[in-house]
């Protein structure tokens, strides 16, 4: 019982700790929070504007295409690269305060999930904009964004528990992070990059959750029973890692700052 | 001012979609099609042919460029278009006309079917359909074979006027034996290498009669797979295949990306070898130092009363911390000083060997310089740091650590910080929204709550605070941290009568000041830290007059 009411706690401090990033974000903006869904909608607009000239006909609906990919992309890049500094930046709060040190992690990824959820209201219009049928397998797309972020999660523990013995990590991983994101196939179509690199792309995990959530939003594909594995295995894996390095190092970070 | 928000986000949007609907109809209202002069084409061997191409669009076609393949072995190109490599055919140009014909020529080389496709269209405009113009060379009549047998596998359904044949056949075959009799008793055969190699297999018979025309039969023979292989890991196995075939195409770009990735692999492979190398000198360290470091003076509070029962209980209690004697700034010196055993750390005995207890309902008032232990001490009590040796024995459930401000967000409200704030100490959802009230009168804050704290003054953000801080119940165990001494005077005496309240109402408490007033007023008992160590213990007002004098002779 006294679990419930501490989960039911932290989730409400969770709620307050988003809040305030959310409101800070705008806070000095006349039209606040409606930036939120316009600001997604209009660059959205922008890329699929150039994209639709420049890559006309190398892939079918090349604006959803990239968009899909990038929305996805930058849930992953906004929760990780946030929550790493959480630890650092709530620093006194920490020391003074008996609450889960993960409350704070689990705050940023949340405010990612949450800013995701405005650009996903820009992306359906885009949907509608460019006449994407509506099909069953959308509804595989919550599982395949959940499971995303069960594997960004893990990250970012790992991520945060790094950063608070080197900050260096933060440059180091905006480098890795343009690295990656080259290699998740954002916008081209991967049937035309060589076979070397290919292989190299079908194991990085986000690309898994690209593929898979494109399959679902535009060719009204199931993921396969492999994929689905994949994706899941990604997921556990690194939750597991980030989790338990997380608990190893919990004191010594205390004792860090 | 908000209604005017959503007015202006209203319209900012509606022109957005207009503006962007104009574009969508810009671009996708015009259709172009792209079609062959007729459906098939029939045409003799060795005979010359004309396919014209059409390009007719609802609007000015302006650039266009077509990419057109064919099968080189069948038919063999002419004229009529711009550019001609291996097997393919560009035709470009501009024009200002909303139709274009092309007239392409071909001469047919070889019987049988092939077709001329359509491999790229790039127009400005939404293509409907990609063709391709099937072409039928009539075949030699002499030429044709009667019987066609393969062995071990036979073809399924042998016709004399179908050229090409599929037949898929175990991996123990090395070998096809084929026997083929032509129509024409004057007719010679000629049968291609009917050696097989894993995967696919081209055999050719060319049947050429005595006036020198030909038809060549093609036979696709695939031969699979080792069996074990192929059920085991099926994707596997199929990429490997295509990488022998592609290996010789992985370009420079490819290699500087995988060269990125493996330096960046490194790195932090690095990194985690020195924080793991780091640990266990660390680890060295740690027993070496704490086996003789027996020191013999300990405190040890006489307890005269037994009668209550010990709430907490800090039994030897040393805290350490590192402190890093180089200051090292980038990975570069890091990883070199971790090499070269450079990096030492200064221990730094924020507590050394503090023990004391704590009975229910006492009033310990801790006093010390700055920098002498008493937050430390605080943080151990209240959980948030474990202490390097020695044990506390708390309920850390009962534990509430009274702070001002923790967590206060500058950019917010103070209605938002009074939720915000109050979440993070531990009050539920339910509880804020029945307090508030009480919480704001408390504050002196009725009118100010939809403000930014950022406006507010120092004053005011502390009564805030405190307001929170207090308004809960008095817990079992309460800790203060410097919480009294707020606002103005008026406000002092309202907070100094709630701690009265909360001390008591029957809690456990512990406070830290620097002010011996406020630990002489409110508590039973007093505990003086000095550098880590405890230099007085007891009566409030002895070690409250110790600090001082002390104090004075500096």
């Amino acid at each position: 019982m006294k679990k419930i009411e501490d989960l039911k706690q932290y989730s409400f401090v969770i709620k307050e700790l988003v809040g305030r990033e959310i409101k800070r974000k705008y806070a000095r903006s006349y039209l606040g929070i409606l930036w939120s869904v316009l600001n997604p909608l209009l660059s959205m607009t922008v890329l699929s504007m150039i994209f639709s000239t420049i890559f006309k006909r190398s892939i079918e609906n090349f604006p959803i295409y990239y968009l899909t990919g990038m929305t996805i992309w930058q849930l992953f890049t906004g929760a990780t690269s946030s929550a790493m500094t959480s630890l650092v930046d709530n620093q006194t709060l920490l020391l003074k305060v008996k609450l889960p040190k993960q409350v704070f992690i689990l705050a940023r990824v949340y405010t990612a999930l949450v800013n995701f959820m405005y650009s996903f209201i820009a992306y359906i219009l885009m949907l509608i904009v460019f006449r994407v049928k509506v099909r069953v397998q959308m509804l595989g797309f919550p599982i395949i964004i959940l499971l995303l972020l069960i594997f960004a999660i893990g990250i970012s523990y790992l991520l945060a528990v790094l950063y608070v013995f080197f900050g260096d990590i933060k440059h180091l991983y905006s480098v890795i992070l343009t690295l990656w994101m080259y290699m998740s196939a954002l916008f081209y179509p991967i049937d035309t990059v060589s076979e070397s690199l290919r292989r190299i792309i079908l194991v990085n995990p986000i690309y898994s959750y690209i593929a898979t959530a494109r399959g679902c939003m535009m060719y009204g594909q199931w993921p396969t029973g492999m994929q689905w594995t994949q994706m899941g295995l990604w997921a556990i894996g690194s939750f597991s890692v980030g989790a338990l390095v997380f608990y190893w190092k919990q004191n010594d970070v205390m004792q860090r700052m | 001012m908000k209604k005017y928000n959503l007015v202006y986000g209203s319209l900012l949007i509606c022109i957005f979609f207009g503006w962007f609907m104009l574009f969508d109809v810009n671009a996708y209202a015009a259709e172009a099609t792209v079609s062959f002069g007729s459906e098939s084409y029939i045409v003799d061997n060795k005979e010359e042919f004309n396919i014209g191409l059409y390009i007719n669009s609802d609007e000015v076609l302006g650039d266009y460029m077509l990419t057109l393949s064919y099968n080189p072995e069948k038919i063999e190109y002419i004229s009529g278009a711009d550019v001609a490599v291996g097997d393919e055919i560009v035709i470009s140009g501009e024009t200002m006309e909303k139709t274009k014909k092309h007239m392409l020529s071909f001469r047919s080389i070889a019987t049988g079917d092939t077709s001329l496709e359509i491999r790229t269209i790039s127009i400005d405009h939404e293509v409907s359909s990609l063709e391709s113009a099937p072409i039928h060379v009539k075949l030699a009549e002499k030429a044709l074979l009667e019987k066609l047998v393969i062995e071990p596998v036979d073809v399924k359904e042998f016709s004399p006027e179908q050229l090409e044949y599929e037949l898929a056949v175990e991996n123990d075959v090395k070998e096809l034996t084929i026997q083929a009799d032509a129509k024409g008793q004057d007719s010679s055969i000629e049968i291609s290498d009917t050696a097989l190699s894993v995967g696919m297999n081209t055999v050719t018979i060319a049947v050429t009669d005595q006036e020198g025309n030909s038809n060549h039969y093609t036979v696709y023979a695939k031969r699979n797979k080792p069996a074990e292989v192929s059920t085991t890991e099926p994707v596997d196995t199929s990429n490997s295949v295509s990488v022998e075939e592609s290996g010789s195409v992985m370009n420079i770009v490819d290699y500087i990306i995988i060269g990125g990735a493996v330096i960046c692999v490194a790195i932090i492979l690095l990194l985690l070898t020195c924080m793991i190398l780091k640990n266990r000198r660390r680890r060295k360290r740690k027993e070496v130092s704490t086996v003789p470091k027996e020191k013999p003076e300990e405190i040890v509070l006489t307890t005269e009363e037994e009668k209550e029962p010990v709430e907490i209980s800090i039994q030897d209690v040393s805290m350490k911390f590192k402190v890093a004697t180089s200051n090292v700034s980038g990975i570069k010196e890091y990883v070199i000083k971790t090499l070269k055993k450079e990096i030492g750390y200064r221990e730094f005995l924020a507590l050394n060997k503090v023990s004391f207890d704590v009975k229910k309902g006492e009033v310990i008032g801790l006093i010390g310089t700055n920098g002498s232990g008493k937050s430390t001490l605080l943080k151990l009590v209240s959980g948030a740091l474990s202490p390097t040796s020695g044990k506390i024995v708390v309920d850390k459930k009962k534990v509430q650590l009274l702070t001002l401000g923790t967590g206060f967000d500058m950019e917010l409200t103070a209605k938002e910080n009074v939720y915000l704030n109050g979440a993070i100490i531990g009050y539920s959802k339910e509880f804020i929204d029945q307090k508030y009230d009480a919480i704001v009168e408390m504050a002196e804050l009725d009118g100010f709550m939809e403000e930014k704290v950022k406006n507010f003054s120092s004053g005011m953000v502390s009564r805030l605070g405190f307001a929170i801080a207090t308004i809960h119940d008095a817990p079992e165990i309460l800790i203060l941290d410097e919480i009294l001494s707020v606002g103005d005077i008026f406000f002092r005496r309202k907070s100094e009568k709630r701690i009265q309240e909360m001390i008591h109402g029957g809690s456990t408490v512990l406070i830290v000041s620097h002010s011996t007033g406020v630990i002489l007023k409110n508590c039973t008992k007093a505990v003086w830290l000095e550098k880590g160590n405890i230099r007085k213990i007891g009566d409030p007002k002895e070690v409250c007059a110790a600090y001082e004098s002390m104090n004075a002779e500096k």
